[in-house]
């Protein structure tokens, strides 16, 4: 539990894809508008105190700075307070983080998160080098890394190790584009088979553009509330029970070891210990599957399996639709999409569907508990948020 | 058949002038445009596009006619902002014509000015279009230190429908002669034989006088010709024809206006009440000759578009032309080599690093706390020269410019140094074959550029895989999928 109880009784997100008739201000107005939608008019937006609103890429693609007023302008929210968060890829599920634990101080009654990124008003190469400067500082940018060399040196490491083979990560693939098709708000809603991964063009090998998330635009919105109120909001609340968020060093070369990932494995520890449960029960997860080999990363960080055993775990169906614990059953950063500010709150909005069974056709029977799993730069920052039902 | 008639027409010449006794002062010995003292010169703002707005906006004003009217544009000048691309369709975007209004792009002559009245009048003729917008804009510049340098800028637009007054009779051209004016693909500036009598009278009088007996005409009320400057075309005019009347309709201070002078001429001509028939006709050695007859069967509405003048001195006549650079804004995107985090990062290039003096972890680039033990007090050190690949990638998106696709990036642990964290640096991998690179190559440092910003160059440090002679192998290839279990 975080603090007194913090619970979540409304999400709403739009379609992820290449919106390019989609503005940013259309892309935040239109996850609003589903938020709300989703509320059947029992939650009045007038009363919702605060805002956190997650944009990584302001700068870099939108080339206007993102404050505050870049959601309160569009929403008319102004003058109420909005805090834009941004934490690489993690900022979303740290956006959440920090509004749950603002009205888990009793700040607030009523808050609003929402994640929003404009990401395909760049050609999608450009949109991958300008990623690669949310980790520049002025040393590292000459040497030419972009951002899925962050997870290609772990692939290289583990198939070196033995620990996975090209067609494992290619699997994550073939099971994420399955699970997507069932999503009607996931970009890519076609099934691709091993064969079509490893003769997909490369971009970083052993990565090819099948291994890789598309780049696109997308906005998620979620509801937050003290606990005792949830009641006047839906007569189906999900608690927030857990957040762990943890940082690593900047750089690949000051990475101890490849083939695991600190922070992930921390935040993870610490989001258990606060929802006191273990990985065995969780019965859903939202992971960061950026690239294939981030989800098998993900797994032993996560502790769903032993370290080392992520392909053997996958080849179980464990994690498939239907399996012991389902892993994105979204279709993940890889099918639905990763617009970056709004993929941690996407995840909590399939959580949030999946633990009150309104996940359609990729509904995971009788979960009770989700995770979240999200992950920033090349592991310099991770943040695991834990919902449970009712 | 339906006629075709000019109903309106208009001009725009842009505020900026640039005197011929200014130029004389920097270029005494170069003979300037003949019988102008100034020529028109189109702001840092002002391109073909936004003078052919001009010139549209006051022809659509003149003859009373709606954007919706409008089904055809045509577009015709020597001097579009874009060698590929149509500057017809971002007129007609400035202008909201109808999407599905016809674009003609006419470009790469002086006579297309001309052509573009002919296309118009032919399309009206056919019924294929009910009104066609006809502009010529120009903004041309010759080589500095020539003849041809100070040419003019401006705008001129036409309306042409079956019922426009200033009826369009016969049209014809001829090819003759050979080129005396031509502007290399890639080059901003026309490029010129001078020999100015040469080119009246052995290129432009024989092509004039073929095309005025083509289209038999004896008697002419005028004689618009262009892009002639003043003197030539008086010239002109008593070679070819002593009895036309009011031959000569220079705007005064524009300057050879190219595409766009033989429809400046005929706006001087329809508003000048010179008398009822005339010929308006575009000269280029080279190409030729194209004409058409013109009747003034009734007055047209013609305005004039001409901002207050504004001086313009020689420098910035190079600085609008990008002869010489104008000040250049700041940009957040800035020569990495120049900034102050270079500065502090000076180390860099020596490969210096940190050795901590409490756990011995070199930390490159240096820290001021250790990145294994958090220790305060370090030493300076070069980093060793040679070290084993720990991991890498080979990236078919190349974010560093120039260098070769694919291109491998690693961790490499430094020869005999020690420390979890510390020890390692990052590094782009060169010379090297990438089938044989592994988790273990062996590999030295080289010093290299890693690309430029704005022309400075990035030096910096990449490693080269050295042969092996014993020892562990590398897993070769994992990168590549060669080491699948």
């Amino acid at each position: 539990m975080i603090g007194s109880g913090v619970s979540i009784v409304g999400a709403g997100m739009v379609p992820f894809g290449e919106r390019f008739e989609a503005s940013y201000e259309d892309l935040l107005l239109d996850a609003w508008d589903a938020l709300l939608a989703g509320t059947d008019g029992r939650v009045d937006p007038d009363r919702i105190e605060a805002a956190w609103l997650s944009t990584a890429l302001g700068g870099l693609i939108r080339r206007e700075a993102v404050t505050g007023a870049s959601l309160a302008d569009p929403l008319g929210f102004h003058p109420r307070p909005v805090t834009r968060v941004e934490n690489a890829c993690a900022g979303g599920s740290d956006a959440v983080r920090n509004a749950a634990f603002a009205v888990a101080a009793g700040a607030y009654d009523l808050v609003l998160v929402l994640g929003v990124e404009k990401m395909r008003d760049l050609p999608t190469r450009a949109s991958l080098i300008a990623q690669r400067g949310t980790m520049s500082h002025l040393w590292w940018h000459p040497r030419g890394a972009t951002s899925p060399y962050l997870f290609g040196q772990h692939a290289t490491t583990m198939m070196a190790e033995g620990r996975i083979t090209r067609e494992d990560m290619a699997r994550v693939s073939v099971k994420n584009h399955d699970h997507g098709r069932l999503n009607p708000n996931a970009f890519m809603r076609k099934p691709v088979s091993v064969e079509q991964v490893l003769a997909a063009p490369p971009v970083c090998e052993p990565l090819t553009v099948l291994d890789c998330c598309p780049t696109t635009d997308g906005a998620a919105a979620v509801l937050l509330c003290r606990s005792e109120l949830a009641g006047r909001f839906t007569d189906a609340p999900v608690e927030l029970v857990a957040s762990g968020l943890a940082t690593d060093t900047m750089y690949s070369h000051t990475k101890p070891v490849f083939g695991a990932q600190e922070a992930p494995t921390r935040a993870a520890a610490d989001a258990y210990k606060m929802a006191g449960i273990g990985p065995s029960d969780v019965d859903v997860a939202e992971l960061h599957d950026c690239f294939t080999v981030a989800e098998l990363l993900a797994y032993e960080d996560l502790g769903f399996c032993e370290r080392g055993a992520s392909a053997a775990w996958l080849a179980s169906g464990a994690p498939a639709l239907g399996g012991s614990l389902p892993c994105n059953p979204s279709g993940g950063l890889l099918s639905k999409g990763h617009p970056i500010g709004a993929t941690g709150v996407a995840q909590l909005c399939e959580v949030f569907w999946q633990l009150r069974g309104e996940a359609g056709d990729r509904q995971v029977d009788g979960a009770s508990i989700g995770l979240t799993h999200n992950v920033g730069g090349n592991g310099q920052v991770c943040c695991v948020n834990i919902a449970r039902r009712g | 058949m339906t006629e075709a008639g000019i109903e309106a027409i208009a001009t725009y010449v842009p505020p900026g002038r640039l005197s011929v006794a200014e130029l004389r002062r920097h270029w005494p010995g170069v003979a300037g445009p003949g019988g102008v003292s100034t020529v028109a010169v189109a702001g840092f703002d002002e391109d073909v596009v936004t003078m052919a707005v001009e010139a549209c906006d006051g022809a659509l004003a003149a003859g009373g006619v709606g954007t919706a009217a409008v089904d055809l544009l045509v577009l015709a000048t020597c001097s579009s902002p874009y060698a590929e691309h149509s500057a017809a369709a971002e007129v007609a975007r400035a202008l909201g014509l109808p999407s599905d209004a016809g674009l003609v792009d006419l470009a790469g002559s002086t006579v297309s000015g001309v052509t573009g009245l002919v296309v118009a009048a032919d399309a009206v003729r056919s019924g294929r279009c009910r009104r066609a917008l006809v502009v010529a804009s120009e903004r041309r510049t010759g080589r500095p230190g020539t003849a041809v340098e100070a040419l003019g800028a401006g705008a001129a637009a036409a309306l042409v429908s079956a019922d426009g007054p200033v009826a369009i009779g016969r049209t014809a051209s001829t090819r003759f002669g050979v080129p005396t004016r031509w502007r290399p693909d890639g080059e901003r500036a026309l490029h010129h034989y001078d020999d100015a009598r040469y080119e009246l009278m052995n290129q432009v009088v024989p092509a004039v006088t073929a095309v005025l007996a083509d289209l038999r005409e004896d008697r002419h009320a005028f004689l618009a010709v262009g892009p002639l400057d003043v003197r030539s075309r008086s010239l002109l005019v008593r070679a070819v024809d002593p009895g036309a009347e009011g031959s000569s309709f220079e705007v005064e201070g524009t300057g050879d206006l190219g595409a766009a002078g033989p429809l400046f001429a005929l706006a001087g001509a329809v508003g000048g009440e010179v008398g009822t028939a005339g010929v308006c006709m575009a000269v280029e050695p080279g190409s030729g000759a194209v004409g058409l007859r013109v009747a003034l069967g009734g007055a047209i509405p013609v305005r004039h578009s001409r901002p207050a003048e504004i001086p313009v001195d020689y420098v910035g006549y190079l600085q609008r032309f990008g002869a010489v650079e104008g000040p250049v804004p700041p940009s957040p995107i800035v020569p990495y080599a120049a900034t102050p985090g270079a500065l502090r990062d000076d180390g860099e290039g020596s490969l210096t690093g940190s050795r901590c003096t409490a756990c011995g972890s070199l930390n490159v680039p240096p820290r001021r706390r250790c990145i294994d033990c958090g220790g305060t007090t370090h030493v300076p050190e070069r980093a060793p020269r040679s070290g084993t690949i720990v991991t890498y990638n080979v990236q078919h998106v190349v974010a560093v410019h120039p260098e070769p696709s694919p291109v491998a990036v690693g961790v490499v642990r430094l020869t005999g140094e020690g420390g979890a964290r510390g020890g390692q640096v990052s590094a782009m991998v060169c010379d090297s074959d990438l089938e044989h690179l592994g988790v273990g190559s062996p590999v030295e440092l080289v010093y290299r550029r890693l690309g430029a910003d704005d022309g400075l160059v990035k030096y910096g440090w990449k490693v080269r895989v050295v042969p092996e002679t014993g020892g562990a192998a590398a897993t070769q290839g994992a990168a590549r999928g060669d080491a699948r279990s």
